[in-house]
């Protein structure tokens, strides 16, 4: 792919003007790191988002809001109460790529890799999109609502919202490549995730030979007990899957066990072979399956001292 | 001579963590490698590599990429000369057999050369590539050495006109490039004579040295109509020969110059891209730069041979070892260059650290269509220790001794000799030596001490997931290529007290420009920052075959050490002159000539100017050149503590100790520095690296991102013990340093893996899936 | 398409005239900045790093576009031969040095670590110095070397 100009939009409005008149050969950028990716043979205008959409992360009652543009060196460094994401933030690639890749960018399309959407899937984050037109072709998300654009950070972006938007949550977002999705003129904005409270826990894990080495299985797990009992659990994992998906099957198993290790080396077990585990790196599948079903365990097992307070 | 100890001698220059002398500009970023002197209206080269392994070229028309924008010219087999070579970086004539051509009518492995572009703009040149049309005959790929070797396989080299230039064994009908063997003792009988027979066989594979600066050559013809050459390389010598060759043009057309080299650890004592620049600043008068992509240097550059070995030994009960037999296998890939000079020192640098002499030794060099094995650190040392020191552990066992004792009972000692030291050369005989230094029991004891050894425990009754092992191993490699390789070294003194001295030694980053004037400093009383070094340039250097085999310091240096002898003896004949004194009267101290009761002085700055302007005027200057006569090998023990994690096959390194014995360390920092770097390459060598393939003989991860090397933050502890011993026919007791300790991980860790899981390891990489498996097989 | 971005370059306002595709790495190459090295163009070795508002980047993979109005530092503006930075005083008297081409991104890489925090601890130094590859080194010295960085910048803010 090659960039023959940049756009730097102002503000939405303008973002969607720019994308209209050049139809296909637009691209959005934020970041750009993962332009080098595209192994496409075009010629794309990049539309520089990082001004029209806010960064920074702001807290909103019981989630953070991630403004699309927010890097993921930012999201390393910020430290709050029950904010989890700098430890999955610091294991992506290098701190060069933290330094200029976006949350937005990061899940605006999904690589075989998988850092964030995996995470995203187990905290069941929220994506705010902004769409400009009607849309008739975009899957029905399982829980939308019509957003209004708040402007988070400085005062240059415009304050006027009259746009409409959309709200995904991570499942309905990522079952397919979102790239299609954001085809039809819709836009990242904001990404909502929980603030993980005692009681409830989270943890990640990508498996990699070295660091900055990309990913052969990532798992995350957000879990979450009461008197002794799994109440809600959310499971997913990447990398050695197609595309990231939530492990329903796991999650159903484990609702109302124990809420203890031995649930999980109980459980995991047997259903680990109903999702399709794919070797990578000239692996076996075979191998992968079982990596996967040693490292889902790990998961859950931290997320469940992280619930317990052990490393808060 | 008597004999010295380091610990008698009090050095000035020598053996102090000098800083080297081109730190301070190379931290600034200042222009010093060939990138950095690009001219504007250099031309740009692309290079059409094959996507076929195995395939005669039928047809390449080149006019429609001539006729390209900016395209300058365009090179393929039609219309260059055809002269059978090796690339190798080898003395001269080359124990390689002459099976490459610029351009070839047959293409032998996915990466080979086809065809090359000169043009304006790298754009344009890679624009003109894809105009080149190609009509290949497609032949049955050979992807595998059993495939290699087995009857009516297809053969690789089948031109008539490669052959070798020496009389070494070379049998390509069989796709055999090069056979190397010794037998000394009676094998069998030591077979018969064991108590306990060992039978075993150990695989390596491929792995590339990931110099950060990747190939990059550039060529201009100077206003004398001479090719001149500035090249990443190890070897401007035998670059300027090969070129010479491969172009048929004299060798007086054409300079070699080597600037700063952003890595190189074998990869590049190669003449890989310098024809090409060459050939296109020739026919184009044009300025000519080429770099390689680093997927380009993946698979086009050179990589380390993946080798088989079946090892076989007898062994007695009370530990004497009374049979050792290697028979080895290694894939050199499409083009036969070091192949059987890697194999040679599988047996030449590792059978000698033992007491054996019942040694059967067998060892091919067999070609396949795929990436080309070149000279890599350790050079064959390395994958024969991961054989050599995993059977040690294993045949301790068998008679429930400490591997420690095992070793200490059974290593060679100062004054003693080993049959492979005149059995194996470099595709000539070798050279008889006696160890004239060796500190290796010091280093085992050391190192011992430092991991803890006796924290170790058995792994048996080890349960849980997460286990833990300490391993270890020994190590020897060489110093120089004796007999065969020569460096020289000239100086000349310039009336403030300074020094020029040029040398044809080669600083890949190693740090010989420093280490080679502290020599020089130390033997002439002053400091190095009065030496004004200049290396690796064919036309203003003396020769030197350049940075390999562990050569520098031992065999250049001693050519540098030489050289200021004689200029100290000017020095001192004219100070002489200067006193009215006989020679006898004076001494050199502190940049001055003194005479011997203290009375009279006169400073080096002193001396050179009566020297140059004032009487019996004359150049103070000095040339002297060296051949070894012996490759004394550095010792080294290894100890490595291991985490495992029994479910997921990964192994950790928590702590790694290495010992070494190089003599003298000329430069302590600097030795170290060699430790650490080849540690730390020798780890991802065992855990992380690898090459992958599709069926068509493709390498499928050819990016930084896909073929995995440690960075920072996967660096374990190291700790670097230098022990120091006095090779008296090395510069100041020196000894070389830079390759052995890459030998290291793969059977330390292999043997750690033991004592965490009772389980060996027989096939590297130790990746993690092929650990589990392991694992899961040995239940 | 060629526009004319502006940029502070090492403490200097700059004009340059780019096209769309031009990496940072290749603007600032032609522009005689030679200390910017190339060393794999896909941004994983990091011998292209330069700052970009006080952060590290691969210019390898960074379009110069996207300096436009930016703070942009490289190797160039650290240092000088008379007066050489203290981390690279600190890395040439670790011995720290080798063939040296991995060194002007360690340099960047670890003044923005510092200048972020002035006493990073291993693991922090660690995790911010894991885009930069090299070969030589193992990187032993330049981490004691950091390391001591680090150690004398508490002491001083203990004084």
């Amino acid at each position: 792919m090659r960039i023959i100009d940049f756009k730097k939009p102002k503000n939405l409005d303008e973002v969607y003007s720019m994308a209209s008149e050049l139809g296909e050969k637009a691209i959005i950028m934020s970041g750009g790191t993962s332009f080098q990716f595209l192994k496409e043979d075009t010629e794309r205008i990049a539309i520089d988002v990082n001004s029209a959409i806010p960064k920074g992360i702001n807290t909103d009652k019981s989630f953070f809001k991630i403004g699309a543009t927010t890097t993921i060196a930012d999201l390393q460094e910020y430290s709050a109460y029950g904010w989890v994401l700098n430890n999955v933030a610091n294991k992506l690639s290098t701190q060069p790529i933290r330094n200029m890749s976006t949350l937005g960018g990061n899940v605006a399309r999904i690589f075989p890799w998988s850092d964030f959407p995996v995470a995203l899937l187990a905290l069941d984050a929220q994506i705010n999109v902004s769409d400009e037109t009607e849309k008739k072709n975009i899957p029905k998300p399982i829980y939308s609502s019509k957003l209004e654009q708040k402007c988070q950070s400085s005062s240059e972006h415009s304050t006027s919202h009259n746009k409409n938007g959309f709200a995904y949550k991570a499942e309905a977002f990522f079952k397919q490549q979102p790239a299609h999705l954001l085809k039809n003129k819709t836009l990242i904005t904001s990404i909502e995730v929980p603030i993980v409270l005692n009681g409830s826990g989270f943890a990640y894990h990508k498996e990699v030979r070295t660091s900055g080495g990309f990913s052969t299985l990532t798992v995350a797990a957000y879990l979450k007990y009461n008197k002794n009992i799994i109440t809600d659990v959310k499971i997913a994992a990447g990398a050695a899957l197609g595309l990231p998906v939530r492990l329903k099957a796991i999650e159903e198993a484990l609702m109302e066990k124990s809420a203890n290790n031995i649930s999980f080396e109980e459980i995991v077990p047997v259903l680990i072979h109903h999702y399709p585990w794919k070797g990578k790196e000239g692996g076996s599948n075979e191998y992968a399956q079982h990596l996967a079903e040693t490292i889902i365990i790990d998961v859950l097992k931290e997320s469940l001292l992280d619930a317990e307070g052990g490393t808060k | 001579m008597t004999k010295i100890i380091l610990k008698d001698k009090i050095f000035k220059v020598v053996n102090k963590s000098i800083g080297k002398i081109d730190g301070l500009y190379l931290s600034q970023g200042k222009p010093s490698y060939v990138a950095d002197f690009v001219p504007r209206n250099a031309l740009h080269v692309k290079m059409l590599w094959s996507s076929h392994p195995h395939a005669k070229i039928k047809s390449i028309d080149i006019s429609k990429a001539e006729r390209m924008p900016g395209v300058k010219g365009v090179l393929y087999h039609g219309n260059v000369p055809r002269i059978p070579h090796c690339t190798a970086g080898q003395g001269y004539p080359e124990p390689s057999p002459y099976d490459t051509f610029m351009f070839d009518t047959k293409v032998r492995f996915v990466g080979d050369r086809v065809a090359a572009v000169a043009a304006e703009t790298l754009e344009a040149a890679e624009a003109a590539i894809e105009m080149i049309e190609v009509k290949y005959e497609l032949l049955e790929p050979v992807l595998s050495i059993d495939d290699a070797l087995k009857e009516n396989s297809p053969v690789i080299h089948d031109e008539p006109d490669a052959y070798v230039p020496i009389p070494i064994p070379f049998e390509p009908e069989k796709n055999i490039a090069a056979r190397v063997g010794m037998e000394s003792g009676n094998f069998e009988k030591g077979l018969k004579d064991a108590d306990f027979i060992f039978d075993q066989t150990y695989e390596t594979g491929y792995a590339q040295h990931t110099p950060i600066e990747t190939y990059v050559s550039l060529a201009h013809i100077d206003n004398l109509g001479r090719v001149v050459i500035q090249t990443s390389t190890q070897v401007p010598f035998h670059c300027r020969r090969i070129v010479a060759q491969t172009l048929d043009i004299p060798i007086r057309k054409i300079r070699v110059i080597k600037p700063r080299v952003g890595g190189a650890f074998g990869c590049k004592q190669e003449m890989l891209l310098e024809d090409v620049v060459a050939m296109f600043a020739m026919r184009t008068n044009r300025p000519v730069f080429f770099r390689l992509t680093r997927e380009e240097t993946f698979k086009y550059g050179r990589t380390r041979h993946p080798i088989r070995f079946r090892m076989q030994y007898g062994l007695k009960k009370n530990g004497d070892i009374t049979a050792l037999g290697m028979d080895a296998i290694n894939n050199t890939g499409a083009y036969g260059g070091h192949g059987l000079t890697v194999m040679s020192c599988c047996g030449s640098k590792v059978f000698p650290l033992y007491h054996v002499n019942n040694i059967h030794f067998d060892a091919k060099a067999v070609y396949t269509n795929l990436p080309v094995g070149g000279a890599y650190r350790g050079f064959g040392a390395t994958q024969a220790f991961f054989a050599v020191e995993s059977m040690m552990d294993e045949m301790a066992e068998a008679i429930e001794m400490d591997p420690v004792e095992f070793r200490k009972m059974n290593h060679i000692r100062t004054g003693e000799t080993h049959p492979a030291f005149a059995a194996l050369g470099e595709g000539k005989d070798g050279t008889p030596m006696t160890i004239g230094s060796c500190g290796l029991a010091e280093c085992i004891e050391k190192g011992a001490k430092e991991i803890g050894w006796h924290r170790r425990t058995s792994h048996k009754g080890k349960t849980g997931r997460i286990r833990r092992g300490i391993g270890m191993c020994c190590l020897m490699q060489g110093s120089s290529v004796p007999e065969i390789d020569m460096g020289a070294a000239s100086m000349k003194m310039n009336e403030d007290g300074s020094f020029n001295l040029n040398v044809g030694a080669t600083d890949l980053g190693t740090g010989s420009d420093t280490v080679l004037a502290q020599i020089a400093a130390e033997v002439l009383e002053t400091t190095v920052d009065k030496m004004i070094v200049y290396s690796s340039d064919t036309d203003m250097t003396p020769f030197d075959v350049g940075a390999y085999a562990s050569s520098t310091t031992y065999l250049s240096g001693e050519a540098v050490r030489k050289t200021a002898s004689k200029i100290k003896e000017q020095i001192v004949r004219v100070a002489a002159e200067m006193l009215d004194k006989k020679i006898n009267e004076l001494e050199v101290l502190n940049e001055t000539v003194i005479t011997k009761d203290g009375g009279e002085k006169v400073s080096f700055s002193e001396i050179s100017q009566y020297s140059l302007y004032e009487n019996n005027q004359f150049q103070i200057a000095a040339l002297e050149s060296h051949i070894t006569h012996k490759s004394p090998p550095p010792f080294s023990a290894h100890f490595i503590e291991i985490e495992v994690d029994m479910e997921t096959g990964k192994i950790q390194v928590l702590k790694y100790v290495a010992a070494i014995d190089c003599g003298t360390a000329i430069n302590p920092a600097l030795a170290e520095g060699q430790v650490e770097g080849s540690v730390l390459n020798g780890i991802s060598y065992a855990l992380t690296e690898e090459y992958r393939f599709n069926k068509n003989g493709m390498m499928l991860n050819p990016s930084f991102k896909t073929y995995n090397i440690f960075s920072m933050r996967d660096l374990p502890e190291l700790k670097t013990i230098l022990v120091p011993s006095y090779e008296e026919t090395g510069p100041y007791g020196a000894k070389s340093v830079s390759e052995i300790c890459i030998n290291g991980a793969m059977p330390g860790i292999g043997n750690a893996f033991y004592n965490a899981t009772g389980v060996r390891l027989h096939k590297a990489p130790f990746t993690r899936e092929r650990v589990w498996k392991t694992l899961q097989q040995s239940q | 398409m060629t526009k004319t971005i502006t940029f502070t370059l090492n403490g200097e306002i700059r004009s340059f005239s780019v096209s769309a595709d031009e990496k940072l790495i290749d603007l600032l190459r032609r522009h005689d900045y030679k200390g910017v090295k190339w060393g794999c163009g896909e941004g994983s070795c990091g011998a292209c790093t330069v700052l970009i508002d006080a952060k590290t980047a691969y210019s390898c993979i960074t379009y110069a576009f996207l300096a436009d109005g930016k703070d942009v530092w490289t190797i160039e503006g650290i240092g000088s031969i008379d007066s050489p930075h203290p981390i690279q005083k600190a890395l040439i008297d670790e011995g720290a040095v080798q063939c040296g081409f991995c060194i002007p991104g360690m340099v960047l890489s670890a003044k923005a670590l510092f200048d972020k925090n002035s006493t990073p601890n291993k693991d922090a130094i660690k995790e911010y110095m894991d885009g930069n590859l090299c070969r030589c080194t193992g990187y032993e010295k330049i981490y004691t070397a950091l390391q001591k960085v680090s150690a004398s910048n508490e002491e001083v803010s203990n004084d």
